[in-house]
């Protein structure tokens, strides 16, 4: 028993309580007395204080009552001649609810109405929580009550049964049936019932062998034969009797007749592959769904257009003609192409396709009555494809167990209910290749597999673009996919190439983008400035002028409309761009919006990276770029956070682009300070492809400018680009040029900087005496300009002179003072480095036992 | 001997690594950068066409045990040796030698393969190798740090036999030339027996070769190993498949090393040549199939291929 109010759950846990409250209610609206209540509680031995006790436990009930419904709670328990009265409306206790549907399923039973019988009486018996009663002792009139109502569940479960029998859900009644069987081994009826659903599903021997268990049964435990229906039953099983197969066909509506069994699909895909987990998901939905375990019995699967949803469903449907023997229909939801399928065409179209003839009614709620009355007694799947609203799709949803809806549709329809909508992505790489090698022929691209898979790269792995892609080159012998490639590799014009007859991937993208409002549009426009790859929300109110709030909002529409993706959530969430809709984006920003309006735009992203660049640099090494200091604000540092390694290694190939961006754009300062303060990270990880490249664009910017600084740090830049990757003699040119120019024109800070890269070049080559000298300049000119990281940078080079030159303690002292100037800064990797090289020195540990000398923080120098 | 200097760059992924002096126990990512030796004793003797693909071989040697013992603490008492090594050579022009000195460089990345107190008992070495910014040789290798006391048994086996054997009945060393080499010193396997289906080497192990012995050590150590199997597989490439040895470089090797090899019992190198097939450039190319054995028992295990002219 529960008695639940709402927010307050005030079932009495008292056993006394409950057994006078269950008395109570089960003679609800009616005078229980005194004496029937005493007697329930106490048998024939009640207590002296009976009276006393009894008017205490109502005086419980009626608080209780009070706290379920303060307002009426207290009230509905009155004190009557001769005892109590409990008022209740009979829509607030299971078992009058119970009662009631058991009744109207009786009656739709009587009047023919199977579906409607068989919804009532699943509903009665879903009330069911267990054996009524159980959970207290019994009395004379609870025990009654208890036996009473478990015949009334058996009497309505078999009433269900028999229904769904008629109905045709043979197949799906067979495992309940067995349950059922095996719970009460000698009812005859539900045998019977089982026999026939196994008849029904072509499983006669079985059929024969539950009446043979059940005669063995009651043979042995009571010694009679089972009863002559039974017998008559077990005889027409024997001999196949025909009717036992119960009615073929019925009509939907009047005057007209349908056939059980029809298929209306479009043809498979013929090379569909790949989406095994989707396939797996989706029948699973569909099983669970068609035995009556979720409810509604539909699974949305959504994702953007041409990537699949259509085939996929089509696949579902081809194969679950044993889950739906009754039939299998497949709805495209706009027709015409664009707009929505009005509801009675998609009615009518449905009944049509399901197999039903003759003359339909005209009136909607005609039409949704038959398509009901078909969904509910047969065991269908339909297939609704390109829905766009959920209002589409509530009419088809079926009410009873056996048949089932998939939808497909561009966004995810939440409001259904029932199973999570499934999301279809594009395909997986090695699933792409296969698709595209399926439709462009085998033999066609055997030979060339680095260029199959750049197709299928370009193509965003997305279905329609390769089977486009690959039907291109299958048509035209003359091209291999490698010439298909390079054209596609021009993104201005790779929609105009991914087209073919009536498939075209640009119109197939398009309505996304056109049914978003203005704003969505020109965010969607705006965000392809971006570097390729992922961005996070920063970007977005960069690009878009923005606050980080309104930011969220816009990114939330697009992703809505499947016009972004989204990894990640919260802080950590990046979005990026499918890669044809980045085209299109490309494309669509150069039509509709005005240059200057996107050269600013793009000023205003390159600007924000570069004051991050400044901040992560600053982080990880602190005083390295002199020439300029992150913004004081606290954005940066936070977006930067705590690792600004990680923050490189995640923003690099976005940094690079714009570094390259900047420079097209002629804006000489801000590339040379962005490729000058990524450097420091691309030393870090001798990352010596990129680190060339982005700081031969820093010496080209830095010779635009009309400042000496710039050129003087990329020439000393290059040389340590030059000296980490051994190539002495450029190294050397470069730090000789770094510190010519800088002397001449009084730099100390880049003079400095250029003699160490000097004196480390004196260290390799054995020359420690002109090595110290090096420093030692290079060490009093950061003195005198106070910069703490030459200063440094000077030390550690004096220091690995003085070791090299065999005077240990003067290489301790100069190590110790590097450290304490990084701790000063908080450079914390110069600082590790150089207690560490001190610490070895020290130890005695020799600093080459390891076959190894660091000479900058995690560079070594092996010999062999 | 000269001394060649490479610079190792470790590449670290959080400030962690610079922060602590940690001990990893996660792959490490590393940069390489030198010169391809030039007048090296061993990998410059030759007829000098061509850049011997045994530097692969040392420098994941020389620099697993480095980061073997800065990066993942191996202790210092635990020796370095190879249990198999693989590699191919990419692109094969590029190990050409040019008119100057060539640059390299290698990104490595190296993980432990077994942990044991926190100690890594193997490392696993994955390096891409550029010559002069072609990437011109990937490749792989298993080394393993065995405990001080991890080769006991073996002595105490090998003492006595050894004793019973008698030892200075060297074999005759093969020619120079016929194995790609022109210092008789750096010839490490005998002339050799056998018929065309399979040949015999026996190793020649000097202790006191500046290359192979840089230090102490009481083990035939792994590259002197695959030397000998290189220069096996020339003599039956040249003997039964009409190769030269001079114009013979061996472009991709696997070996795998199943025992350590006493210094002073008799190895024996054992090969197996294919016929001859052809390279995708057309160049023709065999491949052979090489075992060392020490008291009946197999020390290594190679297949090599090796290619004419490259």
């Amino acid at each position: 028993m529960e008695v639940d109010g709402g927010t307050a759950a005030g079932t009495p846990r008292a056993a006394k309580l409950r057994v006078a409250l269950s008395t109570l209610l089960i003679q609800t609206n009616t005078v229980v007395s005194v004496q029937a209540l005493a007697d329930e509680l106490w048998a024939e031995r009640p207590p002296r204080t009976a009276m006393m006790t009894l008017q205490v436990y109502v005086s419980q009930l009626r608080r209780i009552l009070e706290a379920v419904d303060p307002v009426r709670g207290r009230d509905s328990l009155v004190t009557r001649a001769p005892g109590y009265l409990l008022r209740i409306d009979p829509g607030q206790l299971d078992l009058s609810v119970f009662l009631e549907f058991h009744q109207r399923g009786l009656a739709a039973a009587r009047v023919g109405d199977d579906a409607l019988a068989a919804s009532l009486q699943c509903q009665a018996l879903e009330l069911w929580r267990g054996p009524l009663l159980s959970d207290m002792p019994h009395g004379p009139i609870l025990g009654a009550t208890a036996v009473r109502m478990s015949e009334l569940r058996l009497a309505a479960l078999e009433h269900r049964i028999r229904t769904d029998l008629r109905l045709g859900r043979h197949h799906a009644l067979v495992s309940e049936l067995r349950a059922l069987t095996g719970e009460y081994p000698l009812h005859e009826e539900l045998h019977a019932h089982l026999m026939t659903a196994l008849y029904r599903s072509g499983r006669r021997a079985d059929a024969l062998r539950v009446f043979t268990d059940l005669r063995r049964a009651m043979v042995d435990e009571l010694g009679i034969e089972p009863g002559a229906p039974l017998r008559e039953l077990h005889r027409q099983v024997l001999d196949g009797d025909a009717g036992l197969l119960g009615p073929a066909g019925r009509a939907v509506v009047t005057g007209t007749s349908h056939q059980l069994g029809a298929v209306h699909l479009p043809p498979p895909i013929i090379d569909f592959v790949g989406r095994d987990d989707a396939l797996t998901e989706v029948e699973a939905v569909l099983r669970e769904a068609s035995a009556g375990r979720t409810a509604p019995a539909c699974i949305c699967v959504h994702g953007r257009s041409g990537v699949g949803k259509t085939a996929l469903a089509l696949q579902v449907a081809h194969r679950a003609a044993e889950a739906f023997p009754d039939g299998r229909v497949f709805i495209d939801m706009q027709a015409p192409p664009g707009r929505p399928r009005s509801r009675a065409d998609a009615f009518a179209t449905f009944l049509r396709r399901a197999g039903v003839t003759g003359h339909l009614p005209t009136d909607d709620e005609e039409l949704s009555t038959a398509v009901h009355h078909l969904l509910n007694r047969h065991r269908l799947l339909l297939v609704l494809d390109n829905v766009s609203a959920e209002s589409q799709v509530r009419p088809f949803l079926p009410a009873t167990p056996g048949s089932a809806v998939v939808v497909t549709s561009r966004v995810p329809l939440t409001g259904l209910g029932g199973p999570k909508p499934y999301r279809l992505d594009v395909l997986a790489p090695e699933h792409s290749v296969r698709l595209l090698v399926a439709a462009a022929g085998a033999d066609r691209v055997a030979d060339q597999p680095e260029a199959v898979r750049e197709v299928a790269a370009l193509c965003g792995h997305l279905p329609i673009a390769l089977r486009i892609a690959g039907a291109r080159v299958a048509a035209l012998p003359h091209w291999d996919i490698a010439e298909f490639a390079a054209l596609l590799r021009d993104g201005k014009s790779r929609l105009d190439q991914l087209r073919l007859g009536d498939l075209d991937v640009r119109t197939t993208l398009m309505p996304a983008y056109q049914d978003s409002p203005e704003p969505v549009r020109r965010a969607f426009r705006w965000l392809s400035l971006l570097p390729a790859g992922e961005f996070q929300l920063w970007a977005v109110a960069a690009v878009l002028d923005i606050g980080p709030q309104e930011a969220a909002g816009v990114v939330n529409s697009l992703l809505d409309a499947q016009l972004l993706e989204a990894t990640g959530t919260g802080r950590c969430a990046r979005f990026h761009y499918q890669e044809l809709l980045r085209v299109l984006a490309k494309e669509l920003l150069a039509t509709h919006d005005e240059p200057p309006v996107v050269q600013e735009a793009f000023e205003r992203i390159a600007m924000a990276y570069l004051d991050l660049c400044l901040c992560a640099d600053h982080l990880l090494s602190p005083g390295r770029s002199f020439w300029a200091t992150p913004s004081a604000a606290g954005g940066s540092a936070a977006i930067v956070g705590d690792e600004p390694l990680r923050w490189f290694a995640r923003e690099r190939s976005s940094l690079i682009h714009t570094v390259h961006a900047l420079y097209r754009s002629e804006l000489w300062r801000p590339a040379w300070q962005l490729a000058e303060s990524l450097g420091s990270y691309l030393e870090a990880i001798a990352a010596w492809g990129d680190w060339e490249v982005t700081q031969q664009l820093a010496m080209g910017a830095a010779a635009r400018l009309d400042d000496p600084t710039p050129k003087a740090v990329s020439l000393s830049s290059l040389g340590d680009l030059a000296w980490q990757r051994r190539r002495y003699a450029e190294a050397e040119a470069r730090y000789q040029e770094a510190a010519d120019l800088a002397g001449r024109a009084g730099l100390p800070q880049p003079h400095s900087r250029a003699l160490v890269g000097l004196a480390d070049l004196q260290l390799a080559s054995g020359d420690h005496t002109r090595a110290r000298s090096y420093a030692e300049y290079a060490l009093s000119l950061s003195s005198a300009a106070e910069d703490v990281w030459g200063c440094c940078n000077a030390l550690r080079s004096l220091a690995l002179g003085h070791l090299d030159d065999n005077r240990p303690n003067q290489a301790i002292r100069s190590f110790m003072e590097c450290a304490a100037l990084a701790g000063r800064v908080r450079h914390r990797r110069f600082e590790g480095f150089a207690l560490t090289s001190a610490q070895r020195i020290a130890t005695l540990e020799s600093l080459t036992s390891s076959g190894g000398l660091e000479i900058q923080p995690g560079l070594w120098c092996l010999r062999t | 001997m000269s001394t060649a200097t490479r610079h190792l760059i470790h590449r670290p992924k959080s400030a962690l690594h610079f922060l602590l002096d940690s001990r990893s126990t996660e792959e490490e990512r590393f940069a390489l950068a030198g010169d391809m030796p030039y007048d090296h004793p061993l990998f410059n003797d030759g007829l000098g066409q061509v850049h011997d693909s045994q530097v692969f071989v040392e420098i994941a040697r020389q620099v697993g045990a480095f980061i073997g013992r800065r990066y993942f603490r191996v202790p210092l008492d635990r020796f370095c040796r190879f249990d198999s090594i693989e590699f191919t050579l990419t692109a094969p022009a590029a190990w050409r030698v040019g008119d100057g000195p060539a640059h390299m460089a290698m990104d490595i990345h190296a993980a432990p393969t077994t942990m044991i107190n926190g100690v890594p008992g193997g490392l696993r070495l994955c390096g891409t190798m550029e010559i002069d910014g072609i990437a011109s040789c990937t490749g792989h290798a298993d080394l393993g740090f065995p405990a001080p006391d991890g080769h006991r048994q073996h002595r105490l086996v090998s003492r006595p036999w050894a004793a019973a054997r008698g030892l200075g009945n060297r074999p005759p060393a093969a020619d120079p030339h016929t194995v790609g080499r022109c210092d008789p010193r750096n010839v490490v396997v005998s002339t050799p027996d056998g018929s065309d289906d399979a040949l015999c080497t026996e190793l020649l192990v000097d202790s006191g070769h500046p290359v192979f012995f840089p230090g102490r050590s009481e083990f035939v150590p792994g590259i002197l190993l695959v030397e000998a199997i290189r220069q096996t597989s020339m003599l039956i490439a040249a003997r039964t498949r009409g190769f030269s040895a001079l114009h013979t470089c061996v472009t991709r090797a696997s070996v795998r090393f199943r025992g350590d090899a006493a210094l002073d019992l008799p190895l024996t190198c054992t090969a197996h040549a294919d016929p001859v097939g052809g390279d995708p450039d057309g160049r023709p190319s065999a491949r052979v199939r090489s075992t060392i054995e020490q008291l009946d028992q197999v020390v290594a295990e190679a297949e090599v291929t090796l290619n004419h002219a490259i």
